[in-house]
């Protein structure tokens, strides 16, 4: 197992050099002075030369490219024109944020998809299969934004029972404890039922496909023959084996919620990083969109390689067919 | 034991029969071509232009003269939906014969050389699906500025890892068998065997990634637009047309401005995802709920 | 009668298929195992030898599939018992052990795990206790090195050693009644003579009763008391072994018998075999579904079913051409 982690590590080392090359080559094509961005705006103007020598801006360009790797590994990534503060900073403050949205939909989704998935399986054509077909291809097929806008005209607007945009209502700065997080929770309901939603159809696909396939194995009737009640046979035989595909869904699922996000917190002005990256956009602050990029890529490299090490900890052939 | 009963079908024509039978996938089609037809012929027939405005008529509701209602400049919102789906279902069939094109080769040569050069390869795809999609596809378009080849380029170039995989999974499948070993018995060169030999039994999954892809790029482009950093003034596109519901007072008022969009886009996308599904059944069974793994 | 019927199938019928296009592939299946003895069921595939005992552990597909008759174990009735009270008597009083050992052994479990979890669920057995009875029932079945084993990932076993799991599975809560589903098919000639002296050897120590399901009669042979000689869904002839070998009467078990001697009892120098094909759950002929191959064939027997008759004590046999001139 040591020996697969190592490999798969050093896989990973060699994606994110990449990753940081073309984050790099990115930085150096944007419109502007690249260095603008890479010092605190604070600096008196005497002393600007020098730092510009420090980073490197005189230098040929692969010394440039060793200098700003050995400052974004030691977590130096640039000042925000639009914020004035450091792009780590920034971002870290609303990762959480993000995160917590994260979460939330990855609970909605797996509950919802893996059970109505098993149900379809050993249900195959019924009509909660069917129906459940259908919902799911429609799920996949519109686009997050246009949803999350239904949504907020009937249930924020119309109906007016829900908050329609931001974490926490506007001018409750002083509650705290329990209330704010009621407060929160409320503001939560729209973009987790969509992110939710969206990406149950996902996990309700996969699950319902690997069920099937894993419900005729000779296995699982090995282990009716042996007594085991139903329950066991099915959440202990079939789904454990069910489970490298569920955890690829997982792996999958992480960047595009990362990603998909930017979309959901953008409608519903949830403060998190991809909002956060939307407005960079917009006000062409450009070391904070690239720090966004280089954080979330590092992200989806960190989730596809925890996803491998939970395949080969599920399934013992994987390291066996490894080397 | 009697034989008469069962007529012997090509492949082909047994996967013609398979494929009707599924009543999603005739389903889809039907929708499909409808779709197409209106977003082709639709600005002819409705006897209004897009960009025609009309002051004395802004944001009104549906009406027998204006079907779908007009928008806050008095234009005709049916025609605006018909010539923005001919922008929108443009951006996804190039958008995919991008992909098709760099993929496709690229997947071919790792698969068929191995050794260096697949490796090399793989790990660029693993590089560029790193990165989630609207995060760098933003960073790309605050660079480049929007316009109809951006989007298409940048959907174009994100996504190509997806059939590289793909094919190179198949070629890797179908560099054993003994055909192609007949044939590089018989000198053909190599590219000589990529497109005669390999491509047209690796056609089942190129045709279902194909459809996937130009519901996905459909969609990515919706989003891009909507996000002001796809398809640029003067065009217009479902996208665009759905960014006016930005204005929390079009969201709330005007609904006829915005939900066509939408649910053009959702029922483009739904159509061809059915299609590609009953086209998977058929020519794919394995891929099945699979992609992407 | 001395031995009870403690396992009797009368009239068994299995139907399978969609409603317009239900097929039968047992049409009336009528067997006993005496208690402590072995039971062969011979029959080519497709004769429905498994359908029948999988009908007994309720482990047939629910959908499509149609199933009348009687099944009854030590006084209870079997078919359409609820599944609650089936699962009871599975692995505990009647036990299975399958044909293909490569596929039957859940992958992602150890050989360990899956063998306590039946003592677990049935005897309770936890902890020491269990690891203890899962290394005695390894050792049982001639598993070497049974510490290191217990460990092991099926895909680390042969299908020898797979198969030695599986009959350690299926004797783990001392079972009255094992069936064993042609285990020996999918082995090596070499890994099938182990496999069936353990099963003999078990079988004196244990006293166990045993449904032995094999189309290979040298096999059936070799461990079983008695034999049920099946055919397209129906059972051909059933006495104990000596007579089937000494005096076999149903002309199909007369066919099976000159085929495996290697030599034609009519023409010693052509191997013989019986001409014509088992016919389809479609296609099944009107009257008796051997006739069409049959040698002896009758006009009666091509016109009706033969009846299951005794023509000897504790020797039944379905066919017109005998029964009658008995």
């Amino acid at each position: 197992m040591a020996k697969y982690i190592g490999k798969r590590l050093l896989q990973a080392v060699v994606i994110l050099f990449g990753v940081s090359i073309i984050v790099f080559a990115l930085v150096n094509f944007m419109p502007g002075d690249p260095y603008s961005g890479m010092y605190s705006p604070d600096i008196p103007p005497e002393q600007i030369e020098a730092k510009l020598q420090e980073l490197g801006a005189y230098d040929p360009l692969p010394l440039q490219y060793i200098k700003w790797l050995g400052r974004t590994l030691r977590g130096d990534l640039g000042y925000s024109i639009w914020y004035k503060a450091p792009v780590v900073t920034i971002i870290m403050g609303r990762l959480g944020n993000t995160a917590l949205l994260a979460c939330a939909a990855i609970l909605v989704s797996t509950l919802l998809g893996i059970t109505v998935g098993i149900y379809s399986a050993r249900h195959k054509k019924g009509i909660v299969d069917n129906v459940s077909s259908v919902l799911a291809f429609a799920a996949l097929s519109i686009p997050s934004f246009f949803f999350g806008m239904i949504l907020i005209k009937i249930f924020g607007v119309d109906l007016k029972v829900l908050p329609i945009s931001g974490m926490v209502t506007v001018g409750n700065k002083s509650i705290t404890g329990m209330a704010y997080v009621v407060d929160v929770l409320r503001h939560l309901i729209l973009p987790t039922v969509v992110l939710g939603l969206m990406n149950s159809a996902t996990m309700l696909r996969y699950t319902r496909s690997s069920m099937l396939d894993i419900q005729d194995m000779d296995y699982i009737r090995t282990a009716r023959a042996k007594g085991m009640p139903e329950r066991i046979v099915i959440y202990k035989h079939a789904l454990k084996n069910a489970l490298s595909q569920i955890i690829t869904v997982l792996s999958l699922q992480i960047p595009g919620l990362l990603s998909g996000s930017l979309l959901t917190e953008t409608v519903f002005l949830w403060p998190g990083v991809g909002r956060l990256n939307f407005e960079a956009v917009n006000h062409r602050d450009y070391p904070l969109i690239m720090g966004i990029v280089l954080i979330l890529a590092s992200f989806t490299l960190i989730a596809n390689l925890i996803a491998d090490v939970c395949y080969a900890a599920i399934d013992p052939r994987v390291l066996q067919s490894d080397k | 034991m009697s034989k008469e009963k069962e007529q012997v079908y090509s492949p082909f024509r047994a996967g013609v029969k398979k494929f009707f039978k599924n009543p999603f996938s005739v389903t889809g089609l039907v929708v499909l071509v409808v779709l197409v037809l209106f977003a082709v012929i639709g600005p002819m027939v409705t006897g209004y232009d897009q960009e025609t405005m009309d002051m004395m008529n802004m944001l009104k509701a549906p009406t027998a003269q204006h079907l779908l209602g007009t928008d806050d400049l008095g234009r005709d919102i049916l025609t605006r939906l018909a010539c923005g789906g001919r922008v929108s279902i443009s951006v996804g069939i190039f958008a995919t014969m991008f992909k098709l094109v760099i993929g496709v080769l690229l997947g071919s040569i790792a698969g068929l050389y191995g050794g260096v050069v697949d490796s090399v390869i793989m790990r660029i795809t693993d590089i560029i699906m790193c990165f989630p999609f609207f995060v760098i596809s933003l960073s790309i378009a605050a660079i480049t500025g929007p316009s109809f080849k951006n989007v298409i380029f940048i959907i174009g170039i994100l996504g190509w890892p997806s059939v590289c995989r793909i094919v190179r999974s198949k070629v890797l499948q179908l560099k054993n068998m003994e055909y192609v070993e007949a044939a590089q018995a018989l000198g053909l060169s190599q590219m000589g065997i990529i497109f005669r030999h390999i491509l047209p039994n690796a056609m089942g999954p190129i045709i279902v990634f194909t459809t996937l892809s130009v519901a996905n790029s459909v969609l990515l482009e919706a989003s891009l637009s909507f996000l002001g950093l796809g398809i640029a003034r003067p065009q217009s596109s479902w996208g665009t047309m759905l960014s006016a519901a930005q204005n929390t007072q079009i969201l709330r008022d005007n609904w006829w401005m915005w939900v066509p969009a939408g649910l053009m886009v959702l029922l483009t996308v739904l159509s061809i995802n059915f299609l590609g599904d009953g086209l998977a059944e058929v020519l794919d069974p394995k891929s099945k709920g699979k992609e992407g793994v | 009668m001395e031995n009870e019927k403690f396992f009797e199938i009368k009239d068994l019928v299995v139907k399978f298929g969609p409603p317009k296009r239900r097929n039968a592939v047992l049409k009336g299946i009528n067997l006993s195992v005496p208690k402590g003895k072995v039971l062969g069921l011979v029959g080519e595939s497709g004769c429905g030898k498994s359908v029948t005992m999988l009908s007994a552990m309720g482990l047939l597909p629910k959908r499509n599939c149609e199933i009348s008759g009687s099944i009854r174990f030590d006084g209870q009735e079997l078919l359409n018992m609820p599944v609650k009270e089936l699962q009871k008597i599975r692995g505990k009083r009647i036990a299975m052990v399958f044909q293909e050992p490569m596929t039957s052994l859940n992958p992602v479990f150890t050989i360990g795990q899956q063998l306590a979890e039946v003592l677990e669920q049935h005897e309770g057995l936890k902890g020491e206790a269990n690891k203890k009875k899962v290394l005695e029932l390894l050792n049982m079945v001639a598993i070497p090195d049974p510490a290191s084993v217990y460990d092991y990932y099926p895909f680390k076993l042969s299908g020898g050693m797979r198969q030695r799991v599986m009959i350690a599975m299926a004797l783990a809560c001392d079972p009255e009644l094992v069936i064993a589903d042609e285990p020996t098919t999918a082995l090596d000639v070499t890994t099938q003579a182990q496999i069936i002296d353990l099963f003999q050897d078990l079988q004196h120590k244990l006293n166990t009763s045993i449904v032995f399901i094999s189309h290979d009669l040298g096999v059936i042979g070799e461990i079983s008391d008695e034999i049920a000689v099946l055919y397209a869904g129906y059972v051909m002839e059933h006495c104990d072994v000596t007579t089937l070998f000494k005096n076999p009467c149903h002309p199909y078990t007369f066919g099976l018998m000159a085929s495996r001697q290697g030599r034609s009892m009519y023409n010693k120098e052509r191997l013989y075999n019986i001409p014509g094909m088992v016919p389809s759950a479609e296609n099944m002929p009107k009257g008796c579904p051997f006739a069409p191959r049959c040698p002896k064939a009758g006009e009666r027997c091509r016109q009706e079913v033969p009846e299951l008759r005794e023509i000897a004590p504790g020797h039944t046999v379905r066919c017109w051409e005998v029964s009658e001139h008995v």
